[in-house]
């Protein structure tokens, strides 16, 4: 019952903190639309009519990354900025609740929970709900400027944006509607399991050098393909459904598996001798 | 009847020692009182006995049961640490009533007599906690820790930033809470409060236990 109760604090106090968050949230979204809205009527401004983009275009395009790429003197390194700005800055809306509840009014809250275990799992939870809040707004935002746009609300993907706009390379001849599932779910995925991981190292070092720390997964999986780095799961344009040899997402799932066990079980067992000193 | 404990505890931090092989006992109805100067360990031991951290070498235990190995917190406690901290954006009525709801062992009628207690009156029970005095923070703290009437009221500096007539209250509370059978460890660094309320002082240097005062008696 009390497990509830600190469930119900935890919502209220760090949803109420983060709420200016989710607001700023939307403004991304809403960039990124007006974005890929622009590069499409300037890609085909000379075609008769300008095609329309879906729903599942739009995400697409918020969550697609970069290409593969091939470190060399002549192809430099383009950090893929939208998609690094939208996961850099969920991580980081969950980054400081947790330890700056310790250091305020959740000292007296987890005297009151009686166990260190019950406080630790409703932080873990209310991670996750908040950034499937999180995916919640950017679903919501894009729906709505779809309505106002007046593109289809539809989840068929359009495989000219694909090559021309995203350019992801050795593309498939047609698109499986699998890929519907990735660009819906990955993201989302990689973005649970490393605020996770974030939420553990927060009790290892200081919630800023743990921010850097999933920085650098972030930015090493844009910058290497590889199936070791997380964040390259939640670039769309990587998966074995777009490329060739793409990753794959059986491989994904169990990357997701792993860095929530890893972080749930650490986390848990850290905690419970983890030395509740405050902000010093 | 409630006890702590502390045997031979020691805690370690980052290479330093902030509590070294300290032993004592303390009692229900007794108020214990903590002297020393900043840094000496006072908090550090009043964290120890919250079960906020936990000792690197020797026991606490409340009740004959092993902090931090039979049970995690203490069963009924109360905490007011350094600088009270409680949710801007929520009134000081508010914010009792959200620590309350995890035990949910007391009403709001309960919660408000408390805010009367340590001082805040009506007007100031619906006030913003960011828009309190430092004073009215700290007499909040006070009413955080006390409301629910824990058998252990731990209070460090409860007298910070209040005027004459908070620290008189302050006094009265302790003694309230004496009566009733809490246990209750003081922190403070004025020397005259100590004397009048403590059945027993502990005087800690550098984390080590250096002195002992029982009602008068130096040991």
């Amino acid at each position: 019952m009390k497990f509830f109760r600190l469930l119900a604090y935890d919502y209220k106090n760090g949803f109420r903190v983060g709420t200016v968050k989710l607001l700023v949230m939307v403004l991304f979204v809403v960039a990124f639309c007006i974005d890929f809205y622009y590069r499409k009527h300037v890609t085909y401004s000379f075609d008769e009519v300008i095609p329309s983009g879906t729903f599942i275009d739009y995400l697409f395009s918020i969550f697609a990354g970069i290409k593969e790429y091939t470190p060399s003197k002549e192809e430099n390194f383009i950090i893929p900025v939208k998609w690094l700005l939208l996961h850099l800055f969920i991580c980081y809306s969950t980054l400081y609740y947790p330890f700056r509840d310790l250091s305020s009014m959740g000292l007296n809250i987890l005297v009151r929970t009686k166990g260190r275990l019950t406080w630790w799992f409703s932080k873990c939870i209310w991670n996750v709900s908040y950034v499937l809040t999180m995916y919640g707004v950017i679903l919501i935002t894009v729906f709505a400027f779809c309505l106002i746009t007046k593109e289809p609300i539809s989840l068929n993907i359009t495989r000219m944006f694909v090559t021309d706009l995203l350019q992801p390379g050795d593309i498939h001849e047609t698109l499986s509607f699998n890929l519907v599932y990735i660009i819906l779910f990955y993201p989302l995925l990689i973005l649970i399991s490393l605020n996770l991981l974030q939420m553990t190292l927060v009790l290892i070092f200081k919630p800023l050098y743990s921010f850097v720390v999933v920085t650098v997964i972030w930015l090493t999986s844009a910058y290497l393909f590889s199936p070791f780095l997380p964040g390259n799961y939640a670039m769309v344009i990587r998966s074995e459904y777009v490329i060739q040899k793409g990753l794959s997402a059986s491989e994904g799932m169990v990357m997701f598996l792993f860095l929530v066990s890893v972080s749930l079980i650490f986390g848990s067992l850290y905690f419970r001798r983890y030395d509740v000193l405050g902000e010093e | 009847m409630t006890t702590i404990q502390i045997e031979g505890v020691t805690k370690k931090l980052k290479g330093v020692f902030v509590i070294n092989n300290v032993s004592i006992t303390l009692s229900s109805g007794n108020v214990t009182g903590l002297r020393g100067v900043n840094g000496s360990g006072k908090t550090m031991l009043m964290r120890l006995m919250a079960g906020l951290i936990l000792p690197t070498k020797g026991t606490i235990k409340i009740d004959d049961k092993i902090l931090g190995k039979e049970i995690t917190f203490p069963e009924s406690i109360g905490i007011l640490l350094e600088n009270p901290a409680f949710l801007d954006s929520y009134t000081g009525f508010q914010n009792l009533k959200m620590l309350a709801s995890i035990r949910n062992k007391i009403d709001d009628v309960q919660i408000k007599h408390t805010l009367e207690k340590v001082g805040l009156d009506v007007e100031s029970h619906n006030k913003k906690y960011k828009k309190y005095s430092l004073g009215m923070k700290q007499r909040l703290g006070i009413a955080g820790a006390i409301m629910e009437q824990p058998d252990i009221v731990i209070l460090d500096e409860p007298t910070n930033s209040l005027d004459t007539a908070g620290v008189e209250l302050v006094k009265q509370i302790i003694r309230q809470e004496k009566e009733r059978g809490a246990l209750v460890v003081l922190a403070c660094h004025d020397t005259d409060i100590l004397d009048e309320l403590a059945d027993d002082i502990y005087y800690l240097e550098n984390g080590s236990l250096v002195s002992t005062t029982t009602r008068g008696q130096t040991v």
